[in-house]
């Protein structure tokens, strides 16, 4: 037990006594955490939109401001060629072209289809999808309100036809603030970063410096060696996690359950991000390696976890990689614990997950450690 | 300028980074590690969401409501819920992101013709998800009542068009509307600016610490020889393997190629040269290889994800911050590979970009050279 605590006391004075290593573990968990909360919101607000109404009509100005009175919108100026245009979209000082032909009002006149078109930039795909998403919606509700008009000039009351009425609730998020789940998210990426690089150059400095051979001539243990080296990352991830809270109250974020454990969550998550890590430490022999590995695989856990894009969306093999990954389940945790607002008495299935993959990556690790030592 | 000696040092330089293949193999591969990362597991449109249903009122308009949320692309029914409580429950495990609920008199109030009420939860945590979600339901629901009261005023002799006006959307550039093509194009610059500074960053600093640059001092090469010497090799071997990498990505994801290759290749050596000469202004500022990595890894591994505009676009940043981006040789890069690629328009939309790629790797260059040749190091 002695040993123990003298191998952590270690440790623990590699890491403060090393700058670099408390540098990047404290911008990791505050001013990253910080910058990708100003901007790493991708919701479609404001996109500026170029307006070319051939019509001019009440009808179509109409149309027209109810695009602009939305969020999503904002009216960048009226084009009065199509050339005037395509040079906007093609120099993208606009995303969104909303074309009204000359022929709109009378073709809804005469009962035939009135197009509108709109031309959204393509080159981000996923703000041109939500736009043409609320385009629709706009024009649904308008089209709503012309046949309503029309229907009741004929007699006919809207409430005699069928149709669906849907009432949609969001839940857990009411205010539909982007950058809660963003802010919550990027302290999962940090504990993956902050895990890995811990855990893998506190190994590859001693091989670096030849300290190892010293500690094998010792009466330690290797098991003793290792506990130290697992039990240090993960402590010290968990005491830089306190500091991102500083960024959780910069934004305001809410925290709907119980603070302590998304520690619990935390911790049980880097277990099985120390045992990569030492694998990493023992497949390299110097720091440079370490840190690359270390941002490859953490490349690799942020986008094969779902946190990002659903893993729905994923090929059958990469939603079955998710499974075996931790930062899965801890994210589901994360977010469960501060947005929704439950504790492990819902999430216990996550934690089982988690515990369980992570015992087996520390094993791995160990394994590779241990065969290493004896070597 | 004497080509022999910066020939010199570049085969010195070429030793240093042959001799540590691992770090070598991992800065090749990264690029196509993270080129197939970023394109197959971030995409924000939604593909066969599971979602859960709870329908109360088992009817043959109830089933076929359901049908019509099933066929749609977007959405997978999941779960069939038995009981109210469950819908909450599946939500807080993060099972499903949607829960729709049939109530009883689903199928009575259609067959009597009014409006009949549903109602939908949806999972709010991720917002970009939530809003896609709450888009295609609305346009399932209106198609959906846009039929049956079509067939309601059929049946009565009418023909009225339910929908008058018709939203008639173009897609240019990408027409299929794939985010393939969005984040392959933004990956090339992204992979360049993250990984090849902290790489180059050892360049220098590696030969202050083993103290070897006061040979260099004491030899009578000129300091801009010496980058340039230094630098060759990183740029060569760097440049290849991107335009390798592109080259790939365009056959591997099939991407329509509208420009022309000649400038692509220009600017990516362009592109890799700013960052090698970021890195290597790292480390002649720098006393140890670890500072270097350190500096490295928090001015551009980070930054490189958030300001060159590859997989968020800058446009969407808060006043301000995208001022920080010009900073960055990745944000003039993303914008030449997409017009040649994407747009196909000329040289002519570009060249503020080009030209500002340029001045950028000149300046760098020389406050380099300048630091070296003032020996303050």
């Amino acid at each position: 037990m002695n040993r123990i605590s003298a191998l952590i006391k270690k440790e623990f004075i590699h890491f403060y006594r090393d700058p670099i290593s408390v540098s990047l573990i404290i911008y990791h968990f505050t001013l990253c955490v910080f910058l990708c909360g100003y901007c790493w919101v991708t919701d479609a607000k404001q996109l500026n939109t170029i307006v070319y109404d051939m019509n001019r009509s009440s009808v179509s100005r109409d149309l027209i401001d109810r695009f602009m009175s939305t969020e999503y919108f904002n009216l960048y100026s009226y084009a009065v060629s199509m050339k005037e245009v395509e040079d906007a979209i093609d120099q993208a000082s606009v995303r969104i072209a909303l074309i009204i032909p000359a022929d709109f009002t009378r073709n809804l006149k005469d009962e035939k289809p009135a197009k509108i078109q709109m031309i959204c930039d393509g080159t981000d795909g996923n703000l041109a999808g939500q736009a043409l998403g609320f385009s629709e919606r706009i024009v649904a509700s308008f089209n709503e309100d012309i046949v309503i008009d029309k229907l009741q000039k004929k007699g006919i009351d809207i409430s005699q036809l069928p149709g669906v009425d849907n009432i949609s609730r969001i839940l857990y998020n009411q205010e539909m603030e982007g950058v809660y789940y963003v802010v919550i998210y990027h302290i999962v990426v940090a504990g993956l970063i902050g895990g890995l690089l811990l855990s893998s150059t506190a190994l590859v400095r001693e091989k670096e410096r030849g300290t190892i051979d010293q500690l094998m001539v010792t009466p330690t243990r290797s098991w003793e060696l290792l506990l130290a080296k697992t039990i240090t990352p993960i402590f010290i991830s968990l005491l830089a996690t306190v500091f991102s809270f500083l960024v959780v109250f910069h934004f305001d974020v809410p925290c709907r359950g119980n603070p302590a454990e998304f520690f619990l969550f935390m911790a049980f998550f880097l277990i099985g991000i120390t045992g990569i890590g030492i694998c990493i430490g023992v497949f390299c022999s110097n720091m440079l390696q370490a840190i690359l590995l270390s941002f490859a695989v953490w490349f690799g856990g942020i986008f094969t976890a779902g946190i990002v894009t659903p893993i729905d969306n994923y090929v059958p093999v990469l939603k079955s990689i998710a499974q075996v990954i931790p930062t899965y389940h801890f994210n589901i945790a994360s977010s469960g614990i501060f947005q929704k607002g439950i504790g492990i008495s819902v999430l216990w299935p996550e934690a089982l997950k988690l515990v369980l993959t992570g015992a087996g990556l520390l094993a791995i690790g160990c394994i590779m450690a241990y065969r290493e030592f004896r070597q | 300028m004497d080509i022999n000696r910066i020939w010199t040092v570049m085969k010195a330089e070429f030793l240093h980074i042959i001799r540590d293949p691992i770090s070598l193999i991992i800065s090749l591969v990264m690029p196509l590690f993270m080129l197939f990362l970023c394109t197959y597991c971030l995409s924000f449109e939604l593909k066969d969401l599971r979602i859960a249903i709870f329908d109360m009122d088992k009817s043959v308009e109830s089933k076929r409501y359901i049908q019509a949320l099933d066929n749609s692309s977007c959405f997978k029914v999941n779960y069939n819920l038995l009981e109210y409580d469950d819908a909450f429950n599946i939500m807080l495990r993060g099972k499903t992101r949607c829960v729709v609920i049939i109530p009883t008199g689903f199928s009575r109030d259609i067959s009597s013709n009014k409006p009949a009420k549903i109602q939908t939860f949806i999972d709010g945590t991720d917002t970009n998800a939530a809003l896609n979600i709450g888009n295609y339901l609305s346009s399932i629901n209106a198609s959906y009542s846009y039929e049956i009261a079509n067939e309601v005023l059929n049946k009565q002799g009418l023909y009225l068009n339910l929908q008058p006006v018709k939203l008639v959307p173009r897609v240019w550039y990408n027409q299929s509307l794939r985010e393939f093509t969005y984040s392959v194009t933004g990956t090339f610059s992204l992979a360049i600016l993250g990984f090849i500074p902290i790489l180059s960053a050892l360049a220098i600093v590696r030969e202050k610490e083993s103290g070897s640059i006061q040979q260099i001092f004491a030899s009578p090469i000129q300091s801009y020889e010496y980058i340039a010497g230094k630098m060759s090799p990183y740029v060569i071997m760097l440049s290849l393997d991107f335009i390798f990498v592109i080259i790939f990505g365009l056959w591997w994801f099939k991407l329509p190629f509208r420009g022309n290759f000649l400038p692509i290749c220009i600017a990516t050596f362009f592109n890799v040269f700013a960052s090698v000469a970021i890195g290597f202004f790292i480390s002649t500022l720098t006393k140890s290889q670890l500072t270097a990595m350190l500096l490295g890894i928090i001015f551009t591994l980070m930054p490189s994800f958030l300001f060159v505009d590859a997989l968020i676009s800058i446009d969407t940043f808060p006043v301000g911050w995208e001022a920080v981006s010009f900073l960055f040789p990745g944000k003039y890069y993303t914008t030449i590979i997409r017009a040649e690629i994407l747009k196909g328009t000329g040289f002519m939309d570009y060249w503020k970009d080009a030209l500002s790629l340029l001045i950028y790797c000149f300046v760098l260059f020389s406050i380099c050279a300048v630091i070296v040749k003032k020996k303050k190091i």
